[in-house]
C-alpha cells in the first residue's frame, strides 16, 4: 500500500463518513429513528436555505432542502465504498465550494444564520453563526475531496473490482 | 490525452451524481410537502352558528352585529397591543437561549426551533390553547418565529401570530422588558 494510496483510503473514509452523518440528520433519518442527539428535521434545513435570502422561489428551496442531503449521502456512500470515487471527490468539492460561497455571501450581507451543517452536534464550529470557521472547516473538506479526485480511490475500494470504462478519444 | 479523458470521465461522473441528486431532491420535495407558514398548518376554526331563538321568543329580524376582525398570523405593534387588551397574551421567545437569557418580554417562554428536534419541549406542551401565543424572534428579517409557529400549528395550535417586529421593536417602543441580573445586554 502506497502512502498516497493509504490518505486516499482516509480522507475517502472519513469524509464519506462526514457526509452520510451529515445527509442522514438533514434528511430527518436520526429522527424517524428517535435518536434524540441527532434529531433534526428537514423544515430546520429548508429555512436555514431561507436565511441566506438569495431571492429563491418556495419551490427550489423545497428542492434544495432534500437534493442537497440526498447529494451528501450519495457522495458520502460512494466515497465510502470506494465506486465512482475520484467523481464523488470532486462532486464533494464541488459541494463544499457552493457552502463556502453561500457562507462568505452571508457575511459580506452582514447576516447571522446558525449552521444547519450538524444539527445538535454542532462539530468544529461550535453554535456560533456562520462565518470563518465554517469557511476553514468547507475548505478543508473540499481539499480532502479534491485529493481523492487526484490520487484516486486507493485500496479497498469496488473500483478496484470493476474493470475500467474504455475511453475514446 | 490520457489524463485529459481521466478527467473528463472523473467531471463527467461528478455531474452525474449532482444530477441525481437533484432528481431525488426533487421527487422527495414532491413527495413530501413542507410548509412554510403557519397560516399552512393552522386550520382555521369554523364561526360559531347563530343561536337559535328561544321557544315562545318573537324572532328578531336585527342584523347581526359585525363580528370584530380577528388579527391574522402576521401582527405588528398597534395589532399587539389591541390583542392584549382584550385578553392574556402568551408570548414565545425564539431567539436563541443565549439571548433569551440577556432580555426578554416579560412573562415569556423560551421555544427555539431547535428545542423541537427531538421530544417535544414541555414548554409547548404547556401553552394555554384556548388563549392567544405571540411568537417573537429579533425581528426584521429573523425566520425562527415563523419556523417556531410551524411546530405549534402542527402541535394543533390555532391562535397563533407572529410578532413581525420582533424583540426589537418591542424594546425601541420603549416597552417593559424582562432582564435577568449580571447579563449584560
Amino acid at each position: 500500500m502506497t502512502p498516497a494510496g493509504t490518505l486516499s483510503f482516509l480522507l475517502r473514509l472519513s469524509l464519506g463518513g462526514l457526509l452520510i452523518l451529515s445527509g442522514s440528520m438533514k434528511l430527518g433519518l436520526f429522527k424517524a429513528l428517535g435518536i434524540n442527539a441527532l434529531a433534526m428535521d428537514p423544515l430546520d434545513f429548508a429555512f436555514s436555505i431561507r436565511a441566506f435570502q438569495l431571492g429563491l422561489p418556495d419551490t427550489l428551496i423545497r428542492v434544495l432542502t432534500f437534493a442537497v442531503p440526498w447529494g451528501e449521502l450519495l457522495v458520502g456512500l460512494l466515497l465510502v465504498v470506494g465506486f465512482w470515487a475520484r467523481g464523488a471527490g470532486l462532486a464533494a468539492a464541488g459541494l463544499m465550494l457552493i457552502f463556502i460561497v453561500g457562507i462568505a455571501s452571508l457575511m459580506l450581507r452582514d447576516l447571522d444564520v446558525n449552521c444547519p451543517c450538524f444539527g445538535k452536534l454542532k462539530l468544529f464550529c461550535g453554535d456560533a453563526p456562520m462565518g470563518t470557521c465554517h469557511i476553514i472547516r468547507n475548505s478543508a473538506f473540499a481539499i480532502a475531496g479534491l485529493l481523492i479526485a487526484i490520487l484516486g480511490p486507493g485500496p479497498a475500494a469496488l473500483d478496484r473490482r470493476v474493470r475500467p470504462v474504455p475511453t475514446r478519444l | 490525452m490520457a489524463a485529459n479523458n481521466h478527467f473528463l470521465l472523473t467531471l463527467n461522473r461528478a455531474c452525474a451524481i449532482g444530477v441525481l441528486a437533484l432528481a431525488l431532491g426533487a421527487i422527495h420535495a414532491a413527495v413530501v410537502p413542507l410548509p412554510f407558514s403557519a397560516a399552512e398548518v393552522v386550520k382555521p376554526q369554523p364561526p360559531a352558528p347563530p343561536a337559535p331563538p328561544l321557544q315562545g321568543q318573537t324572532p328578531t329580524f336585527n342584523p347581526p352585529p359585525p363580528a370584530p376582525s380577528a388579527p391574522g398570523l402576521l401582527i405588528n405593534l398597534p395589532q399587539l397591543q389591541q390583542l392584549m387588551a382584550q385578553e392574556p397574551v402568551q408570548f414565545v421567545d425564539a431567539r436563541s437561549a443565549a439571548d433569551f437569557a440577556t432580555s426578554s418580554i416579560p412573562g415569556a417562554v423560551h421555544l427555539s426551533p431547535d428545542m423541537f428536534a427531538g421530544n417535544l419541549p414541555p414548554a409547548a406542551l404547556a401553552l394555554d390553547r384556548s388563549l392567544p401565543v405571540v411568537i417573537y424572534c429579533s425581528g426584521g428579517t429573523c425566520e425562527s418565529s415563523h419556523l417556531v409557529a410551524i411546530r405549534l400549528g402542527q402541535l394543533g395550535l390555532t391562535r397563533l401570530h407572529v410578532y413581525e417586529d420582533g424583540f426589537d421593536g418591542w424594546r425601541n417602543a420603549g416597552l417593559p422588558i424582562q432582564s435577568t441580573p449580571g447579563v449584560p445586554q
